[in-house]
């Protein structure tokens, strides 16, 4: 009796272990394999509107080094970076911008810090912030503090969080002025299909 | 062999002397200070500023990958911190760097909106200050919080809700967009030096270190790096005058040492005319450092041709004393004597005219020179006969000593016919003589970096380097109202076409009188109305009525030029304003444009001028010939008066300088006939011809030694040694070298075959 029960014990406490999570196995889950879409919900709350702004569209990211955020409602914007290479468009305005990412431009800071999260870019993330990992018995959430603010100023905060055992459902950018941004993502899809759709919208934004 | 005292004294001194020379001198190597100078106030300042001034101080590097590709980011910031940790620099930024400019946006200029929104006030607030336009500005605004920029504008918009201070920065980010819509294949950086553009050993070193810091960062990588500036060309132009001084140098000093062997047959001579000679050189660096504080490189380099001239004494001494006993040998020097002096004041005559033409450097040259001289005749008169304690030797003429003044004497009235042809064919070929309009082609070595320059400059925002218009005044506030006034005329020039754009310090800076304008009519325009107008545009648009609906623009403080250069927008406009005690200069840079349309715009203001730096030194050049021709015909006359004071015959005086006049103008015609273009550096060489050749005149008519053999002897041993110590300059890869060894090796031949036609000398 008391052999079955001690099994059991070793059994439940493995599979406790296993089903543990930490940082890594988040990221390894964030990293995709193709390339991947994630239909979100933004929501930003800024100092200097009445009232929340809200938008949606989707996400994209591919290894090793692109996203995409494609934005629908209320206004088409696209923006993207590959590499190095940012491009950004929003015809309704007549605006298109090629440039190159600089990493020492700390407006391209929360830019660097998405990309990263969205290709499970944990060296990156770990360079730049302070990472505090969680876990309760539904919930991940891992706090990122950007290492270097700017004098006189807030660090830039990035809450990221989801279910046990799944990719994030929701990404919060808390910013130093105090405005911030809250994602509220759906589940990733991946596939041939996504990928082929990704390249065409780097292409069109490429080619503006 | 024992010395005499003074022997003694001699040979004791010159190493000490040498020493003293060493230590105590002050070299300089400023190119630009051998040769500019400015007739009126600002062109003084200007040039002062092309010496040592930011203008002269900073590189344009341009890096460049492959065409369609790319300079990589992580590229140039590594780039960039390896170039800022070079000893001597004082910054580096990429040229389309926009982080130093949109940081002072918000820090800086957000507060000034209502100071420095426009030019044209009255036409500003027309377009901002209506019901549609306030929308249209409120929809804006709330566009720009919502983009990539959103948090610089909100930065700026806390302090100035309707972005005024973004008003006057339309045109320029404009033109900093087009920059970004060009190839990614050119990264261009700005990189300023401590040290002066003209310092040549410092900016030597710093261009190392940048071509060594790019070599380790661009290591696998296909990379190019070019490089332009005042610097490079100063050292380009120093490094190539230096190796061919060195090499002319050792080339000519063995060839003299060669030929005085030849001519003497003795390694003593050799040993006490160099000795002489080295005595010279070091009294005249001492007391020219004495007269002026330092000694030019420039100085020396062209002061060293004054061998060619102080050999002679020493070389008339010799000959007329060597083959005669030691207790002669005094009494010979002596009765020669007059002649040597003659000549020297006559040559005095020649570099003090020179001095007086107007060329900076020239002045050093001429006291260079004349002290030379002075010495050299010192020590030839009261010294050379002590070092001379050979036995008698007498060494047997060269045929053609013998030949050509008898052939001469035979022939002379066919020989004399055929130089009266001569003349008067040069005579008439004069008026074809050019004069070089462009300084730019007295250095065709430094083509490869004039091409270069100009390939850099194409691919920066395309401003015309070396011409903009200059604005000047007491004060500064006085040369900015100048600057808004000619601002003005710009823009027309610019509407009609013939001006592409143009950058001044607007939007960057205003007269105050101008921001106190902008503040009163922007104030005055404000009225309940139109905040009524903005409030509601906020609302319409969802923006917040209570953090960005108070338009309080009642801020007194005018922005000062003191603040934008102590912010990083210094190193934007550090190289357009000028500010001394005495006189402010602003410069406003040109894009592509027409010169007479632009003059004629601003013509008729005061203190405002087109400028065009080319214009300047071919001006100046000009100005210099002018001066050196009349200083040179004024010295020419003085001469003629000496000569004619000491033969108290006009007949003689003529046929002693007539040996000089006609090489010269044998010369003139050469150059008339070739087609060459003629500078200041030819009439360096005339003058340097015409004073030795006047000498041989004058050795020639007096024959005070009695035997014109040695007289003429004397005359070809002088007239090789200069004609091979300036012509080995034929091998100096600078041109302005090879034009004096072309000069004054014709000329002092010419002159030495003339002088047995022409004279007829008096025999023993």
């Amino acid at each position: 009796m008391i052999k079955e029960i001690c099994v059991l014990f070793l059994c439940c406490f493995s599979l406790g272990c296993l089903a543990e999570e930490n940082l890594e196995s988040v990221m390894l889950r964030m990293k995709p394999e193709t390339a991947v879409q994630i239909a979100y919900q933004e929501t930003r709350s800024m100092g200097l509107f009445d009232n929340d702004w809200e938008g949606s569209g989707y996400l994209y990211a591919a290894v090793p080094n692109a996203m995409l955020k494609q934005q629908i409602n209320p206004d088409i914007e696209l923006m993207a970076a590959e590499g190095n290479q940012l491009s950004y468009s929003k015809p309704a305005s007549h605006t298109f911008q090629h440039t190159q990412l600089d990493e020492s431009n700390p407006m391209m800071a929360s830019l660097i810090a998405f990309k990263a999260m969205l290709t499970g870019n944990l060296v990156i993330l770990r360079q730049r912030y302070q990472l505090k990992f969680s876990t309760t018995e539904t919930l991940w959430r891992l706090e990122m503090t950007a290492n270097e603010p700017a004098p006189d100023e807030q660090p830039l905060k990035i809450i990221m969080q989801g279910l046990s055992e799944q990719a994030a459902n929701r990404m919060e950018m808390i910013l130093p002025d105090g405005d911030r941004s809250l994602y509220v993502l759906s589940k990733p899809q991946e596939g041939l299909a996504i990928q082929q759709h990704m390249q065409k919208l780097l292409q069109t934004l490429k080619s503006q | 062999m024992r010395l005499s005292i003074p022997a003694l004294v001699f040979f004791l001194s010159l190493p000490l002397l040498i020493a003293l020379a060493f230590y105590t001198t002050k070299f300089k190597t400023d190119i630009s200070a051998f040769v500019i100078a400015g007739d009126n106030a600002e062109e003084i300042l200007l040039a002062s500023e092309i010496q040592s001034g930011t203008l002269s101080r900073r590189y344009i590097l341009s890096i460049v990958t492959g065409e369609d590709k790319q300079v990589s980011i992580v590229f140039i910031n590594g780039l960039l911190q390896k170039l800022q940790a070079i000893s001597g620099v004082v910054d580096v930024w990429a040229t389309d760097e926009k982080k130093a400019a949109l940081g002072a946006l918000s820090s800086l200029y957000a507060q000034y909106g209502a100071q420095l929104y426009s030019l044209y006030p009255e036409q500003a607030l027309a377009a901002i200050l209506t019901e549609p336009a306030l929308e249209k500005r409120a929809a804006g605004l709330r566009q720009a919080l919502l983009s990539p920029q959103a948090r610089l504008i909100k930065n700026i918009a806390v302090q100035d809700p309707l972005l005024l201070s973004l008003n006057g920065f339309k045109s320029l980010a404009a033109h900093i967009q087009n920059q970004q819509s060009k190839s990614g294949q050119f990264v261009n950086f700005i990189l300023e030096t401590q040290a002066s553009g003209m310092d040549v050993p410092a900016q030597l070193k710093i261009q190392q270190q940048i071509k060594q810091a790019f070599a380790t960062q661009a290591k696998n990588t296909e990379y190019q790096l070019e490089m332009t500036g005042v610097p490079m060309f100063s050292v380009a132009t120093q490094t190539l005058i230096e190796s061919d001084i060195k090499f002319i140098s050792i080339f000519s000093s063995l060839a003299l040492m060669l030929l005085f062997l030849l001519i003497f047959r003795s390694f003593r001579v050799l040993f006490w005319v160099f000795s002489l000679l080295m005595m010279v050189m070091t009294i005249a660096i001492l007391v020219t450092n004495l007269v002026f504080g330092s000694v030019h490189g420039m100085t020396i380099a062209i002061g060293s041709t004054l061998i060619g001239i102080c050999i002679d004494y020493p070389i008339h001494a010799i000959v007329h004393a060597q083959g005669l006993p030691q207790t002669q040998r005094i009494a010979v020097i002596k009765r020669i004597f007059p002649s040597l002096l003659m000549g020297a004041m006559t040559t005095l005559i020649g570099y003090i005219a020179l001095g007086l033409s107007g060329y900076p450097g020239f002045q050093q040259v001429a006291v260079y020179t004349g002290s030379g001289i002075l010495v050299s005749l010192f020590l030839t008169r009261y010294v050379f006969p002590r070092l001379m304690t050979g036995t008698a030797k007498n060494i047997q003429p060269f045929r053609f000593i013998i030949f050509w003044p008898a052939f001469c004497q035979r022939y002379r009235g066919a020989l004399l016919s055929i130089v009266l042809i001569l003349s008067v064919s040069g005579a008439v070929q004069l008026d074809r003589l050019q004069w070089l309009q462009d300084l730019q082609e007295l250095t065709p070595e430094l083509n490869h970096l004039k091409v270069t320059d100009k390939k850099i400059r194409e691919r920066m925002i395309s401003m015309e380097p070396g011409r903009f218009v200059l604005i000047s005044g007491a004060t500064l506030e006085q040369t900015l109202q100048s600057a808004e006034q000619a601002y003005r005329h710009l823009d027309s020039v610019k509407q009609s076409g013939d001006l592409d754009g143009y950058f001044g310090l607007y939007p960057w800076l205003l007269s105050e009188q101008q921001q106190l304008a902008n503040q009163t009519r922007l104030l005055a325009a404000l009225d309940d109305q139109q905040r009524q107008f903005w409030r509601s545009a906020l609302q319409n648009q969802g923006l917040s009525v209570s953090r960005l609906g108070e338009l309080d623009y009642t801020q007194t403080e005018t922005l000062q030029l003191q603040q934008l250069l102590e912010s990083p927008i210094a190193k934007l406009i550090s190289n357009q304003v000028v500010v001394t005690d005495q006189r402010v200069l602003l410069m406003i840079w040109l894009s592509k444009h027409e010169p007479e349309a632009v003059i004629k715009a601003l013509a008729g203001m005061e203190h405002v001028q087109y400028f065009s730096q080319r214009d300047m030194l071919n001006r100046m050049a000009i100005d210099y010939q002018q001066r050196a021709e009349i200083t040179l015909l004024a010295g020419l006359a003085l001469i003629t008066c000496l000569l004619w004071l000491r033969y108290k015959s006009i007949v003689t005086t003529l046929q002693t300088l007539a040996p000089a006049f006609l090489a010269a103008l044998m010369i003139l015609a050469l150059w008339a006939w070739t087609g060459e273009a003629i500078s200041f550096l030819h009439l360096v060489g005339f003058l340097l011809a015409v004073a030795i050749c006047v000498d041989y005149g004058i050795f020639y008519q007096e024959n005070r030694s009695g035997h014109l053999a040695l007289t003429y002897q004397a005359m070809a041993a002088s007239m090789l040694t200069s004609a091979l110590v300036f012509g080995c300059l034929i091998f100096a890869e600078t041109s302005m070298l090879q034009t004096l060894a072309k000069v004054v090796s014709c000329g002092v031949v010419l002159g030495f075959l003339l002088c047995p036609i022409l004279i007829r000398s008096r025999q023993n």
